[in-house]
């Protein structure tokens, strides 16, 4: 290794463009670098023997239980921390960040000093919140034609304006066909859009929640190819009262229902079980929802991609070439909103059970700004 | 735009500005068996509630000409003793329960994502209420 005089680290550290903070193991400034001036207004001898992330400089917004967390992880973990803060600049102006703590320890352990880095994201969140509002802009223009094209087809198909013929209808039906997967496409897009906005309400009312299951079920029509595939809800012993946001419960349930119901109907004997359970997850007390079915399942080698957005598995492709391969992002990302898990297990040829947990506590309320689509 | 209205048959005024969609609208109403009313403007609206005796149901679409006018056209209805207790299905491709919301808060009787419904189970669900009402 070529080695590098001190004084250039000193240089180097000096002139960074992300702000770079010491503190001693309770907090204080010991050091700061000029972009500390850039990014919060404060210049470094401003900041230098005072403590870091409380109001008085440009911290503490974050809210109790954000810095007992940090404090936590830092001090007891003596883990570096990492995350997205909201601070205050000194002149009251609003800015987010990136930053990472970093605990340096001694010989035995003990912490020495504290390491921050933080970089001013405030622009980057901008041009996310623009992308987000445009695919919700673009989405919503598009429903207007699409439900033109919706509305006229159905009625060429039901005779309105006179028979059509056998081939004449066969065509419509693929008009009618396409237009619909339209449809799911740009209202999934709305509610990736909704969710990456931030601020999802979730409105917890105390619920029942078998009977809340048990109408998800009758209202959505479970029918693939013309068939009906059998949901069967195995009520747990008591009807189980909790404080959920039932809209957003029955929207995963549908959507969970609907991929089981999807995904065994070309099989033998199609079936879908919905169950309640309650247990601990993750040190959690939970009522857990376990939808389970016999379908085509999910092969191994893809299980760690199903949540991504837009990730089909290659089966289900074939299986149901119209999904849009949001709805279990969706699902996952309303689930962990609400304070909840959602996983599963499964095997090829054999089925899938999802699992869906809410706290026994009730739903997280978040104030939020958004609902879903 | 005006038709004659027969005595036994439900008028429905129906409030949409996309001339597509408005004329779909019309034509399935009409061949259920309804009388059609049709406005672009929430004023061309009020100027057939004003002329008309009776209105059964008024179909309203939430994205009209100018700034909120579905909601403040409804707001007007509920605030009018002639027109407060006709009944009203806002049919709307306005996206989020917050819009769902706002105008159940103000006494509309069914809110559709426009999209999302066909238009026989429209039509099909105005009739029944209506029926439902009569009874």
């Amino acid at each position: 290794m070529v080695s590098i005089p001190l004084s250039n680290f000193k240089e180097a550290v000096d002139g960074s463009f992300d702000y770079i903070l010491i503190t001693d193991p309770d907090g204080i400034i010991l050091y700061a670098n000029s972009a500390i001036e850039r990014i919060t207004g404060f210049t470094p001898q401003e900041v230098i023997g005072k403590k870091a992330g409380t109001k008085d400089l440009w911290g503490g917004l974050m809210g109790k239980p954000f810095y007992e967390r940090l404090w936590k992880i830092l001090k007891q973990d003596k883990k570096p921390f990492t995350g997205e803060v909201k601070n205050k600049r000194k002149d009251g102006t609003l800015y987010d960040a990136f930053h990472t703590i970093t605990p340096v320890l001694d010989k035995d352990g003990n912490v020495q000093f504290f390491f921050e880095i933080q970089r001013d994201i405030t622009h980057d969140k901008e041009v996310d919140r623009a992308k987000t509002e445009f695919v919700s802009l673009a989405s919503h223009q598009l429903r207007t034609p699409l439900t033109a094209i919706n509305w006229y087809s159905e009625m060429l198909l039901s005779g309105d304006v006179g028979a059509v013929s056998e081939e004449q209808s066969h065509y419509l039906k693929e008009i009618y066909k396409g237009s619909q997967r339209m449809v799911r496409l740009v209202n999934d897009l709305l509610n990736v859009s909704r969710l990456e906005a931030g601020g999802l309400i979730v409105e917890p009312v105390p619920t029942k929640i078998s009977s809340l299951i048990s109408a998800s079920i009758k209202e959505g029509k479970f029918i693939e190819a013309e068939r009906e595939i059998p949901v069967r809800f195995k009520n747990y012993k008591e009807d189980i009262k909790l404080a959920v946001d039932s809209e957003l419960l029955s929207q995963v349930l549908r959507n969970i229902i609907n991929n089981a119901v999807r995904y065994c109907s070309g099989r033998p004997n199609p079936q879908v079980e919905v169950s309640l359970d309650k247990r601990a997850v993750e040190g959690v007390n939970s009522l857990v929802i376990k939808v389970e079915d016999n379908g085509i399942g999910i092969p191994k080698v893809e299980q760690h991609r199903v949540f991504e957005k837009f990730f089909r598995a290659s089966n289900a492709q074939k299986a149901a070439p119209g999904g849009t391969g949001l709805g279990l992002y969706i699902s996952k990302t309303v689930v962990e909103k609400w304070g909840g898990k959602m996983w599963f297990e499964s095997g090829e040829r054999k089925g899938t059970i999802f699992y869906v947990t809410i706290p026994l506590t009730g739903m997280v309320f978040q104030k939020g700004e958004k609902k879903l689509a | 735009m005006k038709d004659s209205i027969s005595p036994d048959k439900k008028v429905i005024l129906v409030i949409e500005d996309e001339a597509p969609l408005l004329e779909a609208i019309k034509r399935k109403l009409e061949l259920s068996g309804s009388s059609v009313l049709a406005a672009d403007t929430t004023e061309q609206a009020l100027s057939y509630l004003q002329d008309e005796k009776r209105v059964d149901l008024i179909w309203l679409d939430h994205y009209l000409f100018g700034k909120e006018p579905g909601l403040l056209f409804v707001a007007e209805l509920k605030n009018s003793p002639k027109w407060k207790s006709i009944p009203i299905f806002v049919v709307s491709n306005a996206s989020g329960a917050e819009k769902k919301h706002a105008y159940l808060s103000l006494g509309v009787d069914k809110y559709y994502a426009k999209v999302d419904y066909r238009l026989d189970q429209l039509v099909k669900d105005i009739q029944g209420f209506l029926a439902e009402k009569k009874e």
